[in-house]
C-alpha cells in the first residue's frame, strides 16, 4: 500500500534531525524524528483501540505544541482518520471558547477528542451531554506500539476551522492531495533544502502554524524549533535567537509578531547576534503595513538581516495555505495608492504579496467573472490543485468554492503579475473583531421602511479601517438621517458614509452579492475618493451618485 | 505603593486601549467585551494578560479564572481582588466605587 508523501517520514524518519521544544527553564528539549515517528505510530495504535476507523474525524484541542501534540496529530493521520485542531481556551477570552468548541463538535461529529492533560477536564465539562465519544489524553495513546502499520489514508487530511470570532465555524475540508500540493509548493517557493531549519511560535490551530510551520518542515525532514505562543508574546528573544545565535533559516508569522519583536526585544539583547543566515520570514495572515516591514528591517539590518528575507505572502485556509508569495532573494515591493481624501492625506503603500506558488493561477475579475487588466481592482479568484474541496456544510460566507476556481471575497489587483490585496470585498467587514454582513445591515434598513430596490449596503476596508457605505436612491433628508443613525448602530466602530443616487442607478441584479461588488468596485477604484475630494455636491461620472458630504462621519475612509 | 481603585481602573483602561487590536473610539466603558467589542484575538489576549501581570505584579492568571473574564469590568474586578488578596489591604484604597464583579 503506497504511503502518502506527507506521512512517509513516519516510516523513514530522517535520522539526526528533529524538533526542539523551548522549555520554561530556558532549555531546548530535542526529540528526533525517529522518536517522534515511533510515538505517532503508537498514538495511532491507541486511537484504533479507542474505536477510530478509517475516514473518522478526530478533534485535537491543542494546548502546547509539545512532542505529545505532534505524536497525537500524526497518530490520527497514520490511523487513517482526518484531524482537526482546535484552539485551547485562553485567559480573558470569556465564554467564547465554549461556543467555538460546541459549534465545532456539532459540525465535525468526531469519533474521539484528544486533549492535553490540563485541558481534558475542561473539554469534558464543556461537552456535557454532547459527550458521546472518548476524550483521550495524548499520553494514553500508546496502543499496539510499533505494530500498527499505516492504514489507507483518509480522503481528507485536515478540517481547518477558519479563524474568526463568530461562533459559526467554517470547517474547510482539505484532502491529502491538496495538503501535499501546497506543502510542495511552499517548499519550491522557499527553495527549502535539507540544511534548512525552521522556527515558529505560531499556534497550531491556525493554518499558518499547522501547515506552514509544522507539516512543511516535518514532511521535508527539516529541523524545527518550537516556542509556545505565550512564550513568544511574553518574551520573543528565545525565538529570535534561533536565527541570530542558532541555525534556523525559515519562519512565518502575522504582522503582530514583527511588531511584538520591535516593541519587546531590548536593543542590548541584539548585540552579538548574526541574522545573515535568516533566509525567509514569511509575513501574511492579515493586511500588513509596509511601514512595519521597514521598521523590522531597521531593527535587524545592523545585525546582518538581509532585506530580501522578508517575504510577504497571501493565503487562505480554503487554499490549504499559501497562494502567492514574494520570490526568495527578491526584496518586497509596495504600490502607492491614492490616499484617503481630505486634508493632509498621504498616499498609502499597499504591499505586494508576490507571485502564485505551485500550480496556482490568480486572476482579478469583475462581478461577472471577466478578468480585469493589470492595475484595476476587482475580486481575487484563485485556482489550483491545493484548493479545499468545500466546507463541512457547503459554502458559507463570502468565499465561494467552485469546482475549478474560488472567488475569495478579497479585493485586490495585479501589477507585473504580482498580487496586491486591498481587503474584503463589499459583502462583509470585520468591525472590532466581529463580522458584519451587508445583507444583515440591508435588512435593518428595510425593516425601518427602506424600499429594497432603492438601497444597497457595501462594507469593506479602506486604509485598513472598516467602512460601511449605504447608497440610497432619491432619499429625502429624513430618510438620510435615519439611515445614518441605523448604519452607525449596526456598524459601530466603522466609518460610515451615506451616498444619494438618482433613481435607477443601483445595479439591479438577481444577486445582492454581485450588485454590492459592482458598487464596491466603484468605491475601491477611487471614484468615490475623487468625489469626496471635490466636495459635497460633486457627481460621479460613471454612476451618477451624489455624495452627501456632510454625512461622512470619519475622515479615515 | 498604595493605589486607589480609581487609579487601578484608569491604569487597566489605559492598558486595554494600548493592547486592543481595534480600540476604535473606545471610551473606557466597563462593559466593553474584550473579544466582541475590542477585537482581541488570541495573541492580543495573551499580551493583555501579561501586561496586567507585569504592571500589577500579579501571579499568572489561572485558566479557570481567565475563562470567567470577558469584559473590562471583569478585568478590573479581578485585579482589585488580587491586590486585596495579596495581603496588603492598603494596596487598594477604599476610595472610588466598590467593585463586586
Amino acid at each position: 500500500m503506497p504511503i502518502r508523501p506527507s506521512l512517509r517520514w513516519l516510516e523513514e524518519p530522517a535520522p539526526g534531525s528533529g524538533i526542539r521544544h523551548y522549555c520554561p527553564d530556558g532549555r531546548w528539549d530535542f526529540r528526533s524524528y525517529p522518536e517522534l515517528a515511533l510515538r505517532a505510530r503508537r498514538a495511532a495504535g491507541g486511537l484504533v483501540r479507542a474505536g477510530v476507523r478509517r475516514d473518522d474525524r478526530v478533534m485535537v484541542v491543542s494546548g502546547a505544541t509539545t512532542p505529545d501534540f505532534v505524536a497525537a496529530f500524526y497518530g490520527v493521520l497514520w490511523a487513517g482518520a482526518t484531524v482537526s485542531v482546535l484552539a485551547p481556551p485562553l485567559s480573558l477570552q470569556g465564554p467564547g471558547h465554549a461556543g467555538q468548541v460546541l459549534a465545532a463538535v456539532s459540525a465535525l461529529e468526531p469519533t474521539a477528542v484528544v486533549a492535553g492533560r490540563n485541558l481534558r477536564e475542561h473539554v469534558v465539562q464543556l461537552l456535557g451531554d454532547m459527550l458521546t465519544v472518548p476524550v483521550l489524553c495524548p499520553g494514553e495513546l500508546t496502543g499496539d506500539g510499533d505494530a500498527v502499520t499505516a492504514r489507507p489514508s483518509a480522503e481528507l487530511a485536515l478540517i481547518q476551522f477558519t479563524s474568526g470570532t463568530s461562533n459559526r465555524p467554517k470547517g474547510v475540508r482539505i484532502p491529502f492531495d491538496a495538503l501535499e500540493a501546497n506543502t510542495a509548493a511552499i517548499r519550491d517557493w522557499l527553495q527549502v533544502g535539507p540544511a534548512d531549519e525552521w522556527a515558529t511560535w505560531l499556534p497550531m490551530h491556525h493554518d499558518m502554524g499547522l501547515v506552514g510551520c509544522l507539516i512543511s518542515p516535518v514532511t521535508a525532514g527539516n529541523g524545527l524549533w518550537l516556542t509556545e505562543p505565550a512564550q513568544f508574546v511574553r518574551d520573543p528573544l528565545p525565538y529570535l535567537r534561533c536565527f541570530g545565535a542558532a541555525s534556523a533559516t525559515i519562519t512565518a508569522m502575522p504582522g503582530f509578531g514583527l511588531d511584538r519583536i520591535i516593541r519587546k526585544v531590548p536593543r542590548e539583547a541584539l548585540g552579538g547576534l548574526d541574522f545573515s543566515g535568516w533566509r525567509a520570514i514569511v509575513v501574511g495572515a492579515e493586511r500588513i503595513d509596509p511601514q512595519l516591514l521597514r521598521r523590522f528591517e531597521e531593527l535587524l539590518a545592523p545585525y546582518g538581516l538581509d532585506p530580501a528575507a522578508l517575504t510577504p505572502a497571501y493565503g487562505l485556509a480554503e487554499a490549504t495555505l499559501a497562494v502567492t508569495g514574494v520570490p526568495v532573494r527578491r526584496r518586497w515591493v509596495d504600490a502607492q495608492m491614492p490616499g484617503p481624501a481630505g486634508a493632509g492625506a498621504e498616499p498609502r503603500g499597499v504591499l505586494g504579496c508576490g507571485l502564485p506558488v505551485g500550480d496556482f493561477a490568480v486572476r482579478v475579475v469583475d462581478d461577472v467573472g471577466t478578468p480585469l487588466p493589470e492595475g484595476v481592482p476587482g475580486e481575487v479568484e484563485v485556482s489550483g490543485s491545493s484548493l479545499a474541496d468545500g466546507y463541512l456544510d457547503g459554502p458559507v460566507g463570502a468565499a465561494q468554492l467552485r469546482e475549478d476556481a474560488m472567488l475569495t471575497g478579497d479585493a485586490g489587483f495585479l501589477l507585473d503579475g504580482e498580487l496586491y490585496v486591498l481587503g474584503r470585498l463589499g459583502d462583509s467587514v470585520k468591525v472590532r473583531g466581529r463580522s458584519v454582513f451587508a445583507e444583515d445591515v440591508e435588512s435593518v434598513l428595510r425593516e425601518a421602511g427602506g424600499a429594497p430596490h432603492r438601497l444597497a449596503v457595501v462594507l469593506g476596508e479602506r486604509a485598513g479601517a472598516p467602512v460601511a457605505v449605504v447608497v440610497l436612491e432619491e432619499p429625502d433628508q429624513r430618510w438620510v438621517d435615519r439611515a445614518v443613525s441605523l448604519l452607525r448602530g449596526a456598524c459601530a466602530g466603522a466609518a460610515v458614509a451615506v451616498l444619494a443616487a438618482p433613481a435607477g442607478t443601483i445595479p439591479q441584479t438577481t444577486s445582492g452579492k454581485s450588485r454590492r461588488r459592482e458598487l464596491w468596485h466603484a468605491f475601491m477604484s477611487g471614484e468615490l475618493g475623487a468625489w469626496r475630494a471635490r466636495g459635497t455636491s460633486a457627481t460621479n461620472g460613471s454612476l451618477g451618485f451624489k455624495l452627501m458630504g456632510d454625512r461622512i462621519h470619519n475622515a479615515a475612509i | 505603593m498604595q493605589q486607589s481603585e480609581q487609579e487601578v481602573r484608569d491604569a487597566i483602561v489605559s492598558i486595554i486601549r494600548q493592547v486592543a487590536p481595534e480600540p476604535g473610539d473606545y471610551d473606557g466603558s466597563a462593559d466593553a467585551r474584550l473579544v466582541d467589542t475590542l477585537g482581541f484575538h488570541s495573541l492580543a489576549l495573551l499580551e493583555l494578560a501579561f501586561a496586567i501581570e507585569d504592571d500589577f505584579d500579579l501571579p499568572p492568571i489561572d485558566e479557570e479564572t481567565g475563562r470567567g473574564i470577558a469584559t473590562t469590568e471583569d478585568v478590573i474586578g479581578y485585579v482589585v481582588r488580587q491586590l486585596r488578596e495579596q495581603g496588603d489591604p492598603a494596596s487598594v484604597g477604599a476610595e472610588g466605587p466598590e467593585t463586586t464583579a
